[in-house]
């Protein structure tokens, strides 16, 4: 955990970074780093440092910071893999090569972008003699877009606006106060003195089709626990109801 | 070369100070009779010339494939104050670098320009196309065709650009190294 002491320290002196990529060449700048010879052990110990304090300030930005991490990490460790025995020198591709073309690609754009500030710089202080379209190629006007409006344009607008208008849709939520706990006591006290009944006579019993449904669970958690039995003939047919006496 | 009295510098004058936005020479020339061979770049220049030596404040430039008037750096100060309400904010060093991929890059994928900058690159997008200085141009043919984006008439206004072939040309990688070597 980086202590908030630390971090202010470091929000003072850490420049601003656009992105990992930035990150890594401003390392590579501060080291003096030769961009084709990179130490990527202390590089990678860098931007992790880094990233640890990032991850503390913004996990947003963190994350694209994390893919620059594991692919520096995954060089460090290919760069200490013994070559493979027999292969000549030459044929090995330098791990780094890949990352050190992406730098420079990215490197191309940021001085373009600097470039680009220039002019900006120089071109945000002139001002062009520009009006607007509506006022050079005659757009409504006050006057004009008044005239010869009569009450069935009006009328005429306000039944197109509200015939475009989205109907309004309202779902209600009911809520069930019966519980799967209370219909299985319903089911238990629906024998009465009965020792089988069947489903569709219970149900009869509900005006709910929810409450229906809930009474079916409660019956197949009842079933679970062993304290009835219930049987079918047929598919979709009758379904019996049988109490599991308790003597046995 | 006259019309009805008028020198014809001063009809182009008009023309281009009446003109909302960058008028294109053809255009200009559409609207003088007469004037198919007229080399408008040498009468701009004349007016120009004429502008400098009376001290006036504004110089025809040539800008988004057009001539257009527009006032002198050193009236920044003042002028800025009639446009608070549209307000002149410079573009984000994110915004630029991003804009910059388009720029020279064109048509341009988002995941391009991430792999280029290695950071999402999604809110910046939006700020340039909010401020119409990129576009989506088509789809590309790759998988999951993502949107490509270019940049518009008003990038080259906002830049001060006649065309894309006026901008500073792309570092070489030997002029990185070698800058980074500096």
């Amino acid at each position: 955990m980086v202590s908030p002491l630390l971090v202010d320290q470091y929000r003072v002196r850490l420049p601003i970074f656009e992105g990992p990529l930035d990150l890594l060449i401003f390392f590579i700048k501060r080291d003096e780093i030769d961009i084709y010879d990179i130490p990527i052990a202390k590089i990678t110990q860098d931007f992790l440092d880094y990233l640890n304090l990032l991850s503390a300030l913004d996990l947003v930005l963190a994350g694209d910071f994390m893919v620059i991490a594991a692919t520096l990490m995954r060089i460090k460790a290919k760069m200490l893999l013994p070559p493979v025995p027999g292969e000549e020198e030459e044929d090995i591709e330098d791990p780094r090569r890949e990352l050190v073309e992406m730098l420079i690609e990215y490197k191309r754009f940021k001085e373009a972008a600097g470039e680009l500030r220039d002019i900006e710089e120089d071109q945000i202080k002139m001002f062009p003699r520009i009006q607007s379209m509506e006022e050079v190629y005659g757009g409504p006007t006050v006057e004009d877009s008044l005239t010869d409006v009569t009450l069935y344009d009006l009328l005429e607008t306000v039944k197109r606006i509200l015939a475009d208008m989205p109907e309004e849709m309202t779902h209600d939520v009911e809520t069930i106060s019966n519980t799967i706990e209370e219909q299985m006591g319903v089911i238990e006290s629906f024998f009465g003195e009965r020792k089988e009944y069947t489903f569709k006579e219970l149900a009869k019993t509900f005006k709910k089709r929810v409450v229906v449904i809930l009474t079916f669970l409660a019956l197949l958690e009842l079933m679970r626990s062993t304290r009835i039995t219930i049987s079918q003939d047929k598919f979709l047919g009758e379904i019996l109801i049988r109490k599991v006496s308790n003597e046995k | 070369m006259k019309s009805n009295g008028k020198t014809i510098d001063k009809i182009i004058e008009a023309i281009i100070f009446a003109s909302p936005e960058p008028i294109s020479g053809r255009r200009i020339r559409e609207c003088i009779e007469g004037s198919e061979d007229l080399d408008i770049d040498s009468k701009v220049s004349v007016l120009n010339d004429e502008y400098e030596k009376n001290g006036r404040s504004f110089r025809i430039i040539n800008v988004a494939g057009g001539y257009q008037m527009t006032t002198l750096p050193e009236y920044e100060q003042w002028v800025r104050r009639v446009f608070v309400a549209r307000g002149r904010l410079r573009l984000s060093p994110q915004a630029l670098e991003t804009l910059s991929i388009v720029a020279y890059r064109q048509p341009v994928s988002r995941p391009t320009m991430e792999s280029i900058r290695g950071i999402n690159c999604d809110g910046v997008i939006r700020t340039l196309l909010e401020r119409n200085l990129i576009t989506i141009t088509g789809r590309d043919d790759s998988p999951g065709r993502p949107i490509l984006y270019g940049t518009t008439n008003e990038f080259l206004r906002y830049f001060g650009l006649n065309n894309l072939k006026d901008l500073p040309e792309l570092k070489e990688i030997e002029e990185i190294i070698g800058a980074a070597e500096e």
